[in-house]
């Protein structure tokens, strides 16, 4: 897996060079957008990382260069939390994605994971969070290796809480995937349907919960090792 | 013709001794309707008769009056002041006497008359006359000499304008400033050419290219006086100018110079802004050594001083974050078409704030949010102060109890919490903005100040109850668009 990280902090992309390398992917990282754009003409890369402040040109100048190009490389945006403007927002929806600096390693991670995982992109079908693996081609999931057997519906729920795991998923969204146009939706299914899906991942001891986030939607988050403590 | 009568005067009997009465009853009633005193003398000018007018001035009655010389009761004295010794063989009128009367207040009287002659003799046998007490006229006229004096040396400019725009009086500074000579006739010209005059001159730096646009706002102003507005003059001064309508349609016009106090407010703004830009400065430089001290975190082989690290460089981020918004949103400017839809914002900020609270324990729900509720407003700042408030709510409750954000149709959103409250003493100084930093906890005191500005610059202020049965309430009301 190749990954092309562009950013101007030396130090900053080591640590996160290395980070990533350890998680094995290889990682070619350059400080300015014009080598960005020299090193994108000569390698295919799989996934790009980007900063949005560089020296010599803002990065969403150079992701709209490449997208006319016709390129469709995934690409996870690194920014502070106010450069998030509306134009960053609506990455989410275009097949890229952004982060909000600091981050932890294991959330890049993720994202980068997630992105490869979209149709179109290169780490296969196989989506997983914590010890839960979901197939999505073979409409199959596996909790610690061993498949378990789910609804469709169910299963639609866990696919979309997986794609954004540690994210709100609103519930609205769900029900907009899980349901067709012309399908009745009677207005507790979604609940129903988390429900089930919450007691089957209990049942099959899988290390993720499905949080409720009443008013908003639902949230998949691997649960902890050690009980948070209280901060002081 | 009768030589008994008086032309015009209607005495109907021919008898003398009638009609002598008759004029006694006339001079009766004149003496006792006219405000002056009438008296008359002997040839040593001892008072033989005098009306009882003369109680009202100087404070003595008829009686203590005949007998004595006027000159007992005080003296005459010429225009400049001096005391004099009038002749009074001859008619006089209006000479200046001042008398005291009982209390030793000055009084100021007027007095006219004439000599008389014995009709038979021809002896000089005395003068008549009368006598005006002219006291608080002459207080009058003297308090409107001093002010006209005071107005004169007013170290700013002082202008009247009659109602139709012709300059009545101007002072020293005014003539000073526009430079107009004392020979210069600028009473009775008119103010638009006074002010097309300093146009001219290049007394006015504003009007610079567009002279027409800047008399036309000047001849606005003065048309419509209401308070004070500045103006800059080509010298550096600036001045301050206050107008006012007077009831009789005229226009009064003067200045201060607040030069040093605009030096002094320019000043202290620029070093505002100094400290903003310094703090931003120290924010975004604090950003990159953070982001490399989280990325290297997780490479540690220690877990448990990993975790316990990133506790701790979470909290100096979100300090950082709220540094760089203190100072991004120091006076945020919402414009009238700015709105933002509270449901929106509410939605992004649970959302965003979703996984801190499940991490730390905390059960975070949103109520009111289904329908859109649009408020005059900035989105970027409200998110701030609405994800401080929920950071704040998820410190301080215990853990497995809720934090409530609920938007209410009214257009307000409130934060509710389980906690253990604030203080009331501990609130006021929460909200200060003046209060930066407070070391009560990890974050508190930027947090809620920022939320505070925020709420100020949308028109409103943050309010924080307790919540009945335990808990409080942050508030925040924002004006609801129809």
């Amino acid at each position: 897996m190749r990954l092309l990280l562009v950013e101007d902090h030396e130090r900053f992309a080591d640590f996160v060079k290395t980070g990533l390398e350890q998680e094995g992917f290889t990682v070619d990282a350059v400080t300015t957008a014009a080598n960005a754009d020299a090193a994108f003409a000569a390698v295919a890369y799989d996934t790009v990382v980007l900063d949005l402040g560089l020296p010599d040109a803002d990065g969403l100048t150079l992701l709209k260069a490449w997208r006319d190009q016709g390129s469709s490389i995934p690409v996870l945006i690194l920014t502070a939390r106010d450069g998030v403007d509306d134009r960053v927002k609506g990455l989410n929806a275009g097949g890229d994605d952004y982060l909000l600096k600091p981050f932890e390693m294991q959330e890049l991670v993720a994202r980068i994971r997630a992105l490869l995982r979209r149709p179109g992109g290169t780490l296969g079908t196989v989506i997983e969070v914590g010890n839960i693996a979901f197939d999505t081609s073979a409409r199959e999931v596996r909790i610690d290796d061993r498949a378990i057997t789910i609804s469709r519906r169910e299963m639609g729920v866990l696919e979309h809480l997986m794609r954004r795991a540690g994210r709100v998923v609103p519930k609205d969204v769900i029900e907009d995937k899980i349901y067709g146009f012309d399908e009745e939706v009677s207005s507790n299914s979604v609940e129903v349907h988390v429900s089930r899906l919450r007691k089957r991942l209990a049942t099959a001891k899988a290390s993720c919960l499905v949080h409720t986030i009443r008013g908003v939607g639902y949230l998949l988050a691997v649960e902890e090792e050690n009980e948070s403590t209280e901060s002081v | 013709m009768d030589n008994t009568s008086i032309p015009g005067w209607r005495i109907k009997s021919k008898d003398p001794l009638i009609a002598l009465s008759e004029y006694r009853g006339m001079l009766d009633d004149l003496t006792r309707l006219i405000s002056d005193w009438v008296w008359e003398t002997d040839p040593e000018f001892r008072l033989t008769y005098v009306s009882e007018k003369i109680f009202q001035s100087l404070g003595i009655t008829v009686d203590e009056a005949l007998g004595k010389k006027i000159t007992q009761f005080g003296v005459f004295r010429s225009s400049v002041g001096e005391t004099i010794n009038p002749d009074f063989t001859r008619p006089f009128r209006s000479l200046s006497f001042e008398g005291e009367n009982r209390d030793g207040a000055v009084r100021h009287i007027l007095i006219s008359g004439v000599p008389v002659y014995d009709s038979l003799t021809g002896d000089f046998s005395g003068i008549r006359g009368i006598s005006r007490d002219v006291t608080s006229d002459k207080a009058h006229r003297e308090a409107s000499e001093k002010l006209g004096y005071a107005m004169e040396n007013y170290p700013g400019f002082f202008f009247l304008t009659d109602s139709n725009e012709r300059f009545v009086a101007v002072n020293r500074t005014f003539r000073d400033l526009n430079h107009i000579s004392m020979s210069d006739a600028v009473i009775g010209s008119t103010f638009e050419e006074h002010v097309r005059r300093i146009v001219n001159l290049g007394l006015v730096p504003d009007a610079e290219g567009k002279e027409e646009e800047w008399i036309t706002y000047r001849l606005y102003l003065h048309r419509n006086p209401h308070g004070t507005f500045e103006i800059r003059r080509q010298d550096g001064q600036i001045l301050q100018i206050t107008e006012m309508r007077l009831d009789d349609g005229s226009t009064a016009t003067f200045s201060t110079d607040i030069t040093e106090l605009k030096h002094v407010e320019d000043a202290l703004r620029q070093s505002a802004e100094r400290n903003r830009i310094f703090a931003m400065n120290v924010g975004h430089d604090l950003r990159m050594p953070l982001a490399v001290l989280s990325a290297n975190i997780d490479n540690l082989e220690d877990k448990k001083t990993a975790a316990s690290l990133r506790r701790d460089l979470d909290a100096m981020a979100r300090s950082v974050e709220q540094l760089l918004d203190a100072t991004k949103w120091e006076k945020p400017e919402i414009r009238h078409s700015d709105r933002v839809d509270l449901s929106k914002v509410a939605h992004d900020v649970v959302s965003e704030l979703a996984l801190n609270a499940i991490r730390s324990g905390r059960h975070l729900e949103l109520r009111g949010a289904d329908k859109p509720v649009w408020v005059s407003g900035l989105e970027e700042p409200m998110a701030i102060a609405f994800r401080n408030l929920v950071e704040n709510a998820i410190e301080y409750v215990p853990r497995d109890t809720d934090v409530i954000v609920e938007v209410d149709k009214s257009g307000a959103v409130l934060v509710a919490d389980m906690g253990p409250g604030i203080p009331e003493n501990v609130r006021e100084g929460l909200l200060n903005p003046q209060i930066r930093f407070d070391r009560r906890g990890p974050n508190s005191g930027l947090g809620l100040s920022i939320v505070q500005r925020i709420a100020e610059a949308h028109g409103t202020h943050l309010s924080i109850e307790d919540k009945e049965g335990g808990g409080t309430i942050c508030r925040l009301e924002f004006a609801l668009l129809k």
